[in-house]
């Protein structure tokens, strides 16, 4: 691909004047004074077919911020685009553009191929990393000052190798954030299972394991499952082989080993505490209620009775009454004594005494019924009941818990009190159950029946008494008992037997946990297995490229260093760096640190030349941005008259030589006059961008002049003012003619005037002549500078001046 | 010769399904001109962390490498 011209506009130093330089020819000449946006040029080439700059690259690893939006002029214009007319290897014209839609964001922009939207793929420039062609100055010395790591970087990017380093690269810093900063499923998988480490290490099947889940990343094997299942069946005294069955007879192997402790049910009722005490409650309140009853039919009972006689009698009596239904005569005496009130009298007492005989069956159902209610109350008091602690027990406890003796003493008060208010009411029930047995018989004993009247209410309070006090000890056991289970169960389980239990039952449980590191594991191995192929492949990659590609750059550095004995030998790359080695009569020492800035210069331009001539590159033509900075005049003669003339030669690549040494491009041009050759002139820069003019040959020059004196006012206007463009070229020219070389670099940038002086300096020249190339000069000068009352010349006015320089030049032989 | 070249090389060395996952999708961010290069690892990354959820959530043993 042949760049045939260039379009900036707004990019960089170039302003809103889009600047189109014709570029098609085979050796291109650009002069410039810093600071007149050469940089920008070369940049702008860049950035059209890269999207972003090498410079720009480098920068943002320092400094992001400072060069967001640097590809925008400044002034802010708008488009920010760069367009170039090319030629393709098939020799199809074509122009590309590349354009940032927001320049707010000028990291992303548009590309356009013949005005439409396409991707310059389609032009076969895909990967082109590798053959970069434009070698910008602020690379040539980056290549050689950086660190050996960047360095290796820059290389591998010059063997088509950047997408395998960025690789390597990126992938060892997306494994250095997985191991720094785990998954919170993998921390929280190591945290569950360090803590078991130290235990397992003391088994026999688990030392390993034990030994690599004490690390930090706890480490995990595809047999640690198999080596815990053996240490649980040991443990368990089992031969099952699936963690569910294995934990089953773990668990029945650690109760039984806590019980050999300690047996903590002896500490517990049977059925549950609230639940005990609301049963213990509701059949209180039932022998409340029955013994009730039974106080109130007692007392009916005994009143009843006291107003009844003997059985016996009572039967005579109602015998009588029906041997002698009417009348007063009666059946025992025979005498008229019984008169209707006496038979009256007698019925009364006859049926109250049928009244007593059934209050008295009521009685002993209710007594029968009450006893039944004792029963109940009794048996869930029992039930909710705790046994007793015997004194083997208690030492036990305080041994097991010595480091928790007060909440032991906590708790025996309270069981205590639980034992011992049980055993009140346990009294009390029996005491009742007595009274209510021989109830019967006291009730049939006239002289005592009024105090069972009275002690049948009295009776069961103080069973009901009992109840009551025993359902707060209850409580307050409850609440004792639940601060202390845990306490005890610790310390049970804290014995060794049971923690090992214990410890493997959770190693074993925690499947999912040991599968999180599994996976881990596996995907962290992975990584690193690729991560060590990528560095194979690339140092592979690097030596057999590097055979090839650093001859070049060591045969381009001695172009440019001939016959020196301080020299550039070889590069050598190493896992992390690339070393470049430099020899001083024979004997090998660090170039970097060696070598002068000279020979790093040159070391740094063949890096990247060598590099623009990558084979296969789709670029037919270099840029060399500025490529002479820190060489001496020798140097610089075998750049120009060795290095150039193989780029265009041998290579047949389009040659873009920008440059703000005057001496160098003029010594170019005068050495390549038979090329297809274009020169250009930064002249001036304002705020619109710079001012790019071609410079042609004199007689071109001059011709020019001519036909624009012979045109209008504005045509006139300009022939003037290149008149003394025409002045400065002779006096140049005229300088290489006499004295084999170009005007000392002091006159780059030299004014009309001072330029007269070199050429009053000129051997041969005449006084009459540097009088009248100054009077050409002032005469231009009068139109640059457009002072008040200035009037453009007409054609007559001009030509003297015209035919004063052509006069000059044809004595001088720089025309025909 | 052009980078992509090197990268297809390699990828067509890798088989296991972990290396070729990470080296797909680097391939794959590496041509998008709108990541920067500067999000690679943390990508690269956020990929290793999905290849470990997939082996978590698969029912067999994981592949290792």
């Amino acid at each position: 691909m042949r760049l045939l011209s260039l379009t900036v506009r707004n990019f960089r130093g170039f302003g809103s004047s889009a600047v189109t330089v014709g570029l098609d020819a085979d050796l291109v000449l650009m002069f410039g004074p810093n600071g007149f946006s050469k940089t920008s040029f070369a940049e702008a080439i860049e950035w059209l077919f890269y999207g972003t700059t090498r410079r720009r690259k480098r920068g943002e690893t320092y400094s992001k911020s400072e060069y967001d939006g640097c590809f925008a002029n400044v002034h802010g214009g708008i488009p920010v685009e760069v367009s170039a007319r090319v030629r393709t290897t098939g020799g199809v014209e074509r122009t590309v553009m590349r354009r940032i839609p927001d320049a707010r964001a000028d990291h992303i922009s548009e590309t356009f191929i013949d005005g439409a939207a396409a991707s310059f793929a389609t032009l076969g420039l895909a990967g082109i990393e590798a053959p970069h062609p434009v070698v910008a100055q602020h690379d040539l010395q980056s290549f050689i000052h950086s660190r050996p790591k960047e360095r290796r970087d820059l290389i591998s990017a010059a063997l088509g190798l950047e997408e395998i380093t960025a690789l390597k690269t990126s992938l060892d810093g997306a494994r250095r954030a997985f191991t720094l900063t785990p998954p919170p499923s993998v921390t929280d998988a190591r945290a569950k299972l360090q803590p078991l480490a130290a235990v397992l290490a003391t088994f026999p099947e688990t030392r390993d394991l034990g030994q690599r889940w004490q690390k930090a990343t706890v480490e995990i094997r595809a047999e640690d499952v198999a080596d815990l299942v053996k240490a649980g069946q040991r443990l368990a005294a089992s031969a099952a082989n699936d963690i569910g069955p294995l934990l089953e007879d773990l668990r029945a192997r650690r109760k039984q080993l806590s019980r050999a402790v300690f047996d903590a049910t002896k500490l517990t009722p049977q059925a549950d505490i609230p639940g005990a005490i609301s049963r213990t409650t509701v059949e209180a309140d039932g022998v409340q209620k029955a013994c009730d009853t039974l106080a109130t039919n007692i007392a009916k009972s005994v009143s009843v009775a006291a107003a009844a006689y003997a059985t016996a009698l009572l039967q005579f009596w109602e015998q009588g009454l029906k041997l002698s239904p009417d009348g007063e005569n009666c059946p025992m005496c025979e005498e008229p004594t019984l008169i209707a009130e006496k038979r009256a009298t007698l019925e009364t007492r006859l049926k109250a005494a049928r009244d007593h005989l059934s209050v008295s069956k009521q009685v002993v159902a209710d007594r029968d019924a009450a006893l039944t209610a004792l029963t109940r109350a009794t048996q869930a008091m029992e039930h909710a009941g705790i046994t007793s602690l015997a004194q083997e027990d208690r030492s036990t406890l305080q041994t097991l818990l010595a480091r928790n003796s007060e909440s032991l003493a906590a708790f025996l008060i309270a069981h205590d009190d639980l034992k011992a208010t049980t055993d009140q009411a346990t009294s009390a029930s029996s005491t009742l159950r007595s009274f209510l047995a021989g109830l019967p018989d006291r009730l049939a004993d006239a002289t005592i029946a009024p105090d069972v009247v009275a002690h049948s209410r009295d009776a069961p309070e103080r069973f009901l008494t009992a109840v009551s006090t025993l359902k707060t000890a209850f409580e307050r056991y409850a609440a004792v008992w639940t601060m202390f289970e845990p306490l005890l169960t610790a310390e049970i389980s804290s014995t060794k037997a049971v923690t090992e239990i214990d410890t493997v039952g959770k190693a074993l449980k925690a499947q999912p946990e040991i599968k999180a590191l599994d996976c881990y594991e596996a995907v962290a191995g992975a990584s690193r297995g690729l991560m060590q192929r990528v560095e194979a492949f690339l140092q592979q990659k690097q030596t057999s490229l590097l055979a090839t590609r650093g001859a070049e750059i060591k045969a381009v550095y001695d172009q440019l260093n001939p016959g020196a004995q301080v020299t550039f030998q070889t590069m050598e790359p190493g896992h992390e760096q690339l070393q470049l080695h430099a020899s001083s009569f024979g004997v090998r020492m660090s170039a970097a640190a060696n070598l002068s800035e000279c020979q790093l210069n040159c070391l740094g331009l063949s890096f990247w030349i060598v590099r623009a001539l990558t084979p296969g590159s789709p670029f037919g033509f270099v840029l060399l941005d500025d490529p002479v900075q820190s060489m001496d005049d020798g140097h610089c003669e075998a750049f120009i008259g060795t290095v150039i003339p193989v780029l265009c030669d041998t290579h047949k690549k389009q040659v873009i030589v920008l440059s703000h040494e005057q001496k160098l491009i003029d010594r170019v041009r005068n050495l390549n006059k038979a090329r297809d050759m274009v020169v250009y002139h930064f002249d001036n820069y304002e705020i619109t961008g710079p001012s790019v003019t071609q410079q042609v040959n004199l007689a071109v020059m001059l011709a020019e002049v001519k036909g624009l004196a012979k045109g209008n006012e504005a045509n006139r206007s300009e022939a003037v003012d290149k008149l003394r463009k025409v002045g400065e070229q002779f006096i140049r020219e005229l300088h290489v003619k006499a004295l084999g070389q170009p005007a000392p670099a002091q006159y780059d940038n030299a004014k009309p005037s001072e330029l007269l002086d070199l050429f009053r300096q000129i051997h041969g020249t005449l006084p009459d002549e540097h009088d009248r190339l100054k009077d050409t000069f002032d005469f231009s000068a009068l139109a640059h500078h457009k002072s008040v009352g200035y009037a453009v010349p007409v054609t007559t006015n001009i030509a003297p001046h015209i035919n004063r320089l052509e006069t000059l030049m044809k004595k001088y032989k720089l025309i025909l | 010769m052009s980078d992509q070249v090197h990268l297809n090389e390699l990828l067509a060395k890798e088989t296991g399904i972990a290396a070729q996952t990470l080296l797909d999708a680097f391939k794959a961010m590496v041509r998008d001109p709108a990541i920067d290069p500067q999000e690679y690892p943390a990508r690269l990354r956020q990929v290793m962390d999905e290849l470990l959820k997939g082996l978590a959530n698969a029912p067999a043993q994981p592949d290792r490498p």
